[in-house]
């Protein structure tokens, strides 16, 4: 009664261990699951991030599959004959369980992975759109000619420009070219595909093609300064229609208001920098203006766009996002502040 | 009986009470000897000398001239006399003027300096007028963020023991001017209330600055030491008057103006301000303008950005390449001069360098008074304040911490080039 009762309580004891290691994973398991957000790979919007998906679970099923084997040939051999095993049982348990499974699994896990790779090189179709990584911000332009692919005088010159905010059409294999005019960036919207290094002389490119329309986040996935974690953008998904409608909305000039606020950002230099077409800024430094007020975020993809937020971005900059180029306004009064934010909130 | 030298723990505690005791109980017995009036005992005073002059030779050795500093050249020599007068020659004495007896009087008393300098390396006259000397009364300069300024100082040592005082009244005390009749406050003196100065006031005032800038903001200095001073004329009066305020509370850094700025009350600033706003900045008959050289057609790539920085050596087809004539004038470069301008007029983006004229362009400056004119200053002020800007060592008006951003992105060459395009262009423009 005793020793059988011992028994019994070890292997509960066993179970209850098997259990415990098993939580993290399970927990794991669903987490993943359920990670579906806009800066999620898991949210299966583009073609290539649904194939990283799938590579993904088969890695995993895989390496659970190895896991079990190889431990249970451990366990075997260990735990329920703890004598000495046959010489030739034993050498057939490690070729097999050890070597050969292993090896075939991952050999057909890479074979896998290889073949999800080709489609991801394919030509692209439509427009390209050229995307610079710069410190802290990301440079769109719509409509450039596709570049020469590999190392290359640089972007292509011409396009639409917008910034911090790209467009997609749906279902269309839209080609991203990358550069940079200061230290290497990296381009990733996890919930469509990536990542690719925009790097400083040489453009990169990658193919983006949209499953779901929606609004989806993009990083800058490689140290680039003090504001890295803070060079976001985001990406709208639309239908073809919609995008080369949002293309010529974008081509357009600004619709000007005519008030104080166009008047004082003109004054104190802001088109040193910045452009808004239709006016005298013509400057190329930072972020082009034109239809800044549709745009959902401002400061890349920092904080929501409304007045309030302009007119704090531009008298601390720093403040709201640290080591910025942009020099802070704190100069200006609040109600020149508050004309200036509220004039480039309304450039639709 | 035998003394032992034995360190115990005790007497060292001793010891140690001593060293703060003693000296304590020295001063308040009251017979260290402070007083100016019994000089130095010999052996000690020669002691002391002999230490300063060790220590600056020593301490200068890390300090080295800028990039073409020449002590002959006599633009260093004007811009730093008006300062040697207010600064300087109340102790040192100055050409034609004899040190008073109240500064005789101190110990050590101040020596005159035409004999000194020649006893003194570069480097050790330039330590001596950055950090001072200590217990001795002589100050450190203003500020420790203008080397150039201290750097000048050494060129007009150098020309100091040859100045006959007549060159010295003509550098330093603006004799040879002639005082305009129609110095006196604003008429409409509303703004200021009560606290305006009175007309006698005023012409003091200007008089002091226009031994450097000239009654007209145009600068003291003819022929070879022309263009020692940047062009205060009609810069607008609200810029001169914010500039003035930084200097007296240092918000912009200088050795020579910020004491200059100090000795005046805000309502005498906004005077100043005001006189040389309104002086008119039309270019002297016969003077030519360097004619604007064509816009670079390949210097500013239209790409989002280039591979390599514009520079010079990108010279457009049609510019000679003048390094090769050997041309030592870089602001009859023309190639410099193009990509000046492409810089002023259209920036560098790919380089993150603003178009200058956005802001100092007659419609920036239109927009926004407080941006200052560039056009017709020296070059060689321009591209000093550049580098100012690119080490943080340049304050000024509210607006004076934009400029940094653009000039940490710049080359030597391209604020060179810049610099001279600003140069080249009628004042005021």
């Amino acid at each position: 009664m005793r020793s059988v009762g011992a028994g019994e309580g070890r292997r509960a004891h066993r179970c209850e261990g098997a259990f415990a290691r098993g939580v993290p994973i399970l927990a794991f398991l669903a987490f993943a699951g359920c990670v579906r957000g806009p800066q999620s790979t898991f949210a299966g919007a583009g073609t290539e991030a649904s194939s990283v998906e799938g590579l993904f679970w088969w890695m995993l099923w895989g390496g659970v599959a190895i896991w079990i084997v190889v431990l249970g040939v451990g366990v075997y051999a260990s735990r329920p004959r703890p004598a000495a095993h046959d010489e030739i049982v034993g050498k057939r348990m490690i070729l097999w369980g050890g070597v050969v499974f292993p090896t075939v699994t991952l050999a057909i896990l890479l074979g896998f992975g290889l073949a999800l790779m080709p489609p991801f090189r394919g030509p692209a179709e439509g427009q390209a759109i050229a995307v610079s990584g710069e410190r802290f911000w990301w440079r769109v332009a719509y409509d450039v000619e596709p570049g020469q692919t590999g190392v290359a005088r640089g972007l292509p010159p011409g396009g639409i420009e917008s910034a911090n905010e790209i467009v997609l059409p749906l279902g269309v294999r839209t080609e991203i070219l990358l550069g940079s005019p200061d230290v290497i960036h990296s381009f990733w919207v996890p919930a469509i595909a990536g990542k690719v290094d925009a790097i400083p002389g040489r453009v990169n490119r990658i193919v983006l093609e949209p499953t779901k329309t929606g609004v989806f986040n993009g990083v800058c996935a490689e140290f680039c300064g003090d504001a890295h974690a803070q060079m976001a953008f985001r990406v709208v998904v639309v239908t073809p229609e919609e995008y080369a409608a949002e293309v010529a909305r974008q081509a357009s000039p600004a619709v000007l208001t005519g008030t104080r606020g166009e008047e004082l950002f003109l004054a104190n230099g802001c088109g040193a920098c910045h452009s808004v077409r239709g006016t005298e800024a013509q400057g190329r430094v930072g972020p082009d203006l034109t239809h800044v007020g549709s745009r959902r975020t401002i400061a890349a993809g920092i904080l929501d766009n409304t007045p309030e937020n302009i007119a704090q971005f531009v008298r601390a900059t720093g403040h709201v996002k640290q080591g910025v180029e942009m020099p802070a306004y704190p100069m200006l009064d609040d109600d020149e502040l508050t004309a200036i934010a509220d004039w480039l909130g309304a450039l639709q | 009986m035998r003394v032992s030298f034995e360190l115990t723990r005790k007497r060292i505690a001793v010891l140690a009470l001593a060293a703060v005791v003693v000296p304590f109980a020295v001063g308040a017995s009251g017979i260290v000897p402070i007083s100016a009036s019994s000089g130095h005992w010999a052996p000690f005073g020669w002691f002391l000398h002999w230490v300063m002059g060790q220590t600056v030779d020593r301490q200068s050795l890390g300090y080295s001239p800028p990039d073409g500093f020449d002590p002959a050249d006599p633009k260093l020599v004007q811009r730093v006399a008006g300062h040697f007068a207010t600064g300087c020659a109340p102790c040192h004495g100055a050409p034609g003027e004899a040190q008073s007896p109240v500064v005789l009087a101190m110990t050590p008393h101040p020596p005159r300096l035409e004999a000194q300098v020649g006893e003194w390396k570069d480097r050790e006259l330039f330590w001596i007028g950055k950090h001072g000397v200590k217990y001795s009364g002589m100050p450190a300069w203003a500020t420790q963020k203008r080397d150039d300024e201290v750097w000048a100082l050494v060129a007009f040592l150098r020309a100091y023991p040859d100045m006959t005082p007549e060159e010295y009244g003509r550098l330093a005390l603006g004799d040879g001017l002639t005082p305009p009749t129609d110095i006196g406050p604003g008429e409409q003196g509303g703004t200021q209330g009560t606290g305006a100065p009175g007309r006698a006031a005023v012409a003091e005032a200007v008089a002091d600055c226009a031994r450097c800038h000239g009654y007209d903001g145009r600068g003291v200095g003819e022929g070879p030491a022309a263009g020692a001073f940047p062009v205060i004329a009609g810069q607008s009066e609200a810029y001169l008057f914010e500039t003035l305020q930084a200097y007296s509370i240092a918000a912009r850094e200088s050795g020579i103006m910020q004491p200059a700025a100090k000795r005046y009350d805000e309502p005498m600033l906004r005077e100043l301000a005001r006189w040389y706003a309104t002086q008119p900045v039309d270019a002297p008959a016969g003077e030519t303008v360097v004619a604007a050289a064509e816009p670079p057609p390949t210097g500013i790539p239209q790409q989002i950005w280039p591979q390599t920085s514009p520079s010079a050596s990108d010279a457009p087809p049609f510019a000679p390449a003048a390094a090769e004539d050997g041309g030592s004038d870089e602001a009859d470069d023309p190639a410099l001069l193009a990509l000046g301008q492409g810089i002023a007029e259209r920036g560098i983006p790919s380089r993150k360098i603003a178009s200058c004229q956005s802001c100092h362009g007659p419609a920036g400056r239109a927009g926004n008074s407080v941006y200052p004119s560039l056009s017709g200053q020296p070059a060689w002020y321009l591209e000093e304040h550049l580098h100012l800007w690119q080490e943080e060592k340049r304050g000024g008006t509210r607006y004076a911490h934009l400029m940094h951003e653009f000039a940490i992105n710049l080359t030597e060459e391209q604020m060179k080039a810049v610099s001279a395009w600003y140069a080249s262009r009628p004042l005021g423009e």
